[in-house]
């Protein structure tokens, strides 16, 4: 058998550059448009789920959050001496529920931040108080 | 004489490019994998740091709280008068669409240095509306 091999083989013309160009377009684009922050959340309860829990004070721990720092029971407190207090008092009253009251000069950063000591610590039911008033 | 060395160089020019573009596919691939697409937030608001693990609610409501404070609904600044009514209409429509899984659902996306009073405001609103469930934004500490 004789195969025709006297025809050149065709060299591939393709251009590599057309794909550099596009390639780093798309590079681009998706460097620019990503964004690469993880978003999270943190559940609220709303005081009318705890409405009738509230009313009762031995099943409520009132915190004060203050710009400066934190009143439990209208004393000044420490972070670590509130979570003890409050691990003390969850012994008791599994049923415990913490409840938050920021003062005017408080950030939400602070606010999320005692809550995360919080759920840290295990105290999960921690429902924002409203200031006397602002309730519609 | 000749002169024709046009067509070895150019050959050897690209296969000198494959290298970069291997790397450039694979910065690519990365950025495909490890970033999310996703429109761009115009009010500029930094969410608080936390170590929260509670995962983004598909299809919630989205309420954001600028650093001064304001309430703003879909870009656009509000009084919590409007934002109320804004948000009653909402849920009512969503209500008569059925989609009734989805609706209770709102999502906070509070500016960091925002006064945590404002935040409390816009509970209150919440609450007038019985909404069953409102998270509040965060970003990872860790980050």
């Amino acid at each position: 058998m004789q195969f025709d091999r006297t025809r050149p083989r065709r060299r591939s013309m393709l251009s590599l550059t057309p794909l550099i160009d596009v390639v780093f377009i798309l590079l681009l684009f998706f460097m620019l448009a990503t964004t690469y922050e993880r978003w999270q959340t943190i559940r609220f309860e709303l005081g009318i789920a705890t409405e009738s829990a509230v009313a009762s004070a031995d099943v409520t721990a009132r915190v004060v959050l203050r710009a400066e720092g934190i009143s439990f029971e209208q004393q000044p407190v420490s972070l670590a001496g509130l979570i003890a207090r409050l691990q003390t008092r969850m012994r008791q009253t599994p049923k415990l529920v913490v409840t938050i009251q920021p003062t005017a000069q408080v950030s939400v950063q602070q606010l999320v931040d005692l809550i995360d000591q919080l759920k840290r610590a295990g105290i999960d039911q921690a429902v924002l108080a409203g200031e006397p008033g602002i309730k519609p | 004489m000749n002169f024709d060395r046009a067509e070895p160089r150019a050959r050897h020019t690209e296969n000198n490019l494959i290298p970069l573009i291997n790397v450039v596919f694979l910065l690519l691939i990365f950025i495909l994998l490890v970033g999310t697409l996703a429109p761009t937030d115009p009010s500029k608001i930094q969410a608080p740091a936390s170590t929260a693990t509670g995962a983004r609610s598909v299809g919630s409501i989205e309420v954001s709280l600028a650093a001064d404070g304001q309430p703003l609904l879909a870009g656009q600044r509000a009084t919590l008068a409007q934002l109320k009514k804004a948000l009653r209409s909402i849920l009512a429509d969503q209500q008569a669409m059925g989609e009734k899984t989805v609706t209770q659902t709102i999502e906070i996306k509070a500016d960091h240095r925002a006064p945590a009073s404002s935040l409390q405001a816009v509970l209150t609103v919440f609450q007038a509306l019985e909404v069953l469930e409102v998270r509040l934004i965060t970003v990872d500490r860790a980050r």
